[in-house]
């Protein structure tokens, strides 16, 4: 697997890993009970701190993509993929009506505003 | 404690050309001069007295090396620290003795004289002055470090020599009196030298559990 | 668990103190101690080894008084003070030789390997390794007794870039055994910013803030604007100010909360030495 930190993305580097790691649960290149590196493996290998790894894998638990046991470690949760597809979705669908909402309040055409999304879309 | 002598003997190892060269100017033109009775006191006092140094050079090393902040950080008490630099100042008393007493075996051995007597009394009285010297030297440098103390004991050490030249070196002292006064220091200074041991040992460790380096 | 804690300790020197240090190295992680020189940061190293004493206050390691237990203690602990320690006459192996005696818990095989790692040349005197391989010896003598924890100070000044980095990975490697804790000083924040996980930032003896560096990289914020958005900005979201002749630099501990609130200004992340910079030179208001 692969995790590709960016430093100067302006992202946290604790959210550059979720988001990784989710898309990779979502895209199931990673599937149910697939074991993730540990926190400190992944801290040394992207020299970086255990603290940042173990707020990304915190993050991962609390949104249901992973289970930790302590003294084993760390395993892509048995949760519906369907679901957390769906909870993207919504997701997704709530920040299209704010780019809607923001569109219609200063004008932008339907026309123009498929156009941004379809540039964005394949960036 | 081990790890500490054998820190100290290695550190040293270096040091050994230039007891050897010490040793060779100062006997040498003595040995050449001189009968060969003198010279073999005279040999044992040289190399006794290098040893005795090799507590200052040991010191030395250690501020420069930085390792007298270092060895705070190692697993030992600071009663071991001191102790060990006292063994090692005790054993290069009697290395440097041993060497004296072999260089003066080689002496005699030339000059066809022997090793006499008066060989062991140099010896008893240079011991004494051995634990004498660093009975103080030790703690001066725990308290003041290598610098100032060796300003400091040239000074005391300066004292009693000034006196004994005061005292004999005009010749007008008769050979009983100097005779007598030798015959008491022979028992006396070596007392005199164990009671400083044990009184500058628990001294210097006072002084070290309070130092802050 | 802490592998060390510092409470309300104070040291008094005639031209400088250190006043009512309190922090906390959790088991595992790495603290980075940072502060300009001078700052105290060695001499909080110095009384947590016992070199000096505090005048007041309470240090633990691993949880036991740091004097009583001084010796069950320093067995567990490793040390890289700022300067080589050994001879300069000293050869690499004759340094393995006294090491060997020193620790009961001393690992041959282990500092060889270091060694080899390291590129320490086994048979040269000391004098002739360069600065960046005498730091390396220190490290590698430093972690051969198998130590729980690791107290270095100014371990990576003054090397270069390739030695630097190479010096963070063992640390790293270090770390990977939870019971492991780091506490380095430097005033070289960019290596800490990489894998400390707390920081403790002393200025003139004092803790001005000791945190999980993520909420301090994540959490502090720069704000940059002129004379007249200055005036605007709330004085309790300003933590130090600093005026320029061309604006100001306004640091807020709360980033996410300064962008909801002035949308309109500029808004940089604050790295470790911004932080530090701002803390030391800036205002407060």
């Amino acid at each position: 697997m692969d995790i590709i930190i960016s430093n100067s993305s302006g992202k946290p580097i604790y959210e550059q890993i979720t988001s990784q790691i989710k898309s990779m649960i979502i895209s199931g290149e990673l599937k149910e009970g697939d074991a993730l590196p540990s926190m400190r493996l992944l801290a040394k290998e992207l020299r970086i701190s255990v603290i940042t790894t173990k707020r990304a894998y915190d993050d991962l638990e609390r949104d249901g993509f992973i289970e930790s046991f302590t003294g084993k470690g760390s395993f892509v949760a048995q949760k519906n993929v369907e679901f957390i597809r769906e909870e993207q979705l919504k997701a997704a669908e709530e920040h299209l009506k704010n780019a809607v909402c923001a569109a219609k309040s200063s004008g932008i055409s339907r026309a123009e505003l498929e156009e941004m999304l379809r540039i964005l879309y394949e960036e | 404690m081990k790890g500490l002598l054998l820190k100290e003997i290695l550190g040293i190892k270096s040091f050994l050309k230039m007891y050897l060269f010490i040793i060779a100017v100062c006997i040498i033109p003595v040995a050449v001069s001189q009968n060969g009775s003198f010279s073999s006191g005279f040999a044992i006092g040289v190399c006794t007295f290098v040893g005795i140094m090799m507590c200052f050079v040991s010191f030395n090393y250690d501020a420069v090396s930085k390792w007298d902040k270092f060895v705070l950080t190692l697993p030992f008490t600071r009663e071991q620290i001191v102790r060990s630099k006292y063994l090692f100042s005790l054993i290069m008393i009697g290395v440097g003795m041993g060497m004296g007493l072999a260089v003066s075996a080689v002496l005699a051995a030339v000059s066809g004289t022997g090793l006499g007597p008066e060989v062991f009394f140099t010896m008893v009285f240079l011991v004494a002055c051995g634990l004498l010297s660093i009975s103080v030297i030790i703690p001066l440098i725990f308290k003041f470090g290598v610098e100032k103390s060796r300003i400091i004991v040239i000074v005391i050490f300066l004292v009693p020599f000034m006196t004994f030249i005061g005292l004999f070196g005009n010749g007008t002292v008769d050979d009983a009196a100097v005779e007598a006064a030798f015959s008491v220091l022979l028992w006396l200074l070596p007392l005199c030298g164990a009671a400083a041991l044990a009184v500058s040992y628990p001294a210097s460790v006072h002084i070290y559990r309070k130092k802050e380096v | 668990m802490n592998s060390i804690s510092l409470k309300n300790v104070s040291k008094e020197y005639r031209d400088f103190a250190l006043r009512d240090v309190s922090f906390t190295v959790p088991q595992g992680s790495i603290m980075g101690l940072i502060g300009e020189n001078g700052a105290g940061k060695t001499t909080v190293l110095k009384l947590v080894l016992n070199m000096i004493r505090a005048d007041a206050g309470r240090i633990e390691v691993f949880g036991l008084d740091h004097i009583k237990n001084e010796r069950e203690i320093k067995e567990q602990i490793g040390v890289v003070m700022e300067e080589s320690c050994f001879y300069e006459a000293l050869r690499c192996k004759e340094a393995a030789a006294i090491l060997r005696n020193l620790f009961k818990t001393w690992d041959d095989a282990l500092f060889r390997t270091y060694a080899e790692r390291f590129g320490l040349p086994w048979e040269k005197q000391l004098k002739e390794f360069s600065r960046g391989m005498k730091m390396k010896l220190s490290i590698a003598a430093a972690l051969s007794h198998r130590p729980r924890l690791l107290i270095l100070d100014e371990a990576t000044s003054g090397l270069d870039p390739v030695v630097r980095s190479e010096i963070l990975d063992v640390f790293l490697d270090f770390i990977q055994d939870e019971e492991h804790s780091i506490l380095i000083s430097s005033h070289i924040t960019s290596d800490l910013e990489k894998v400390a996980d707390y920081i403790t930032f002393l200025h003139e003896g004092r803790v001005v803030l000791s945190e999980n560096k993520d909420k301090m990289l994540y959490g502090y914020g720069i704000l940059k604007c002129g004379e007249k958005e200055f005036a605007r900005i709330a004085p309790e979201d300003v933590l130090r100010c600093r005026r320029s002749a061309f604006g100001y630099e306004v640091l807020t501990a709360d980033k996410n909360a300064a962008a909801r609130k002035y949308p309109d200004l500029t808004l940089d992340s604050a790295a470790l030495e911004d932080v530090m910079l701002l803390m030391i030179k800036g205002e407060t208001v």
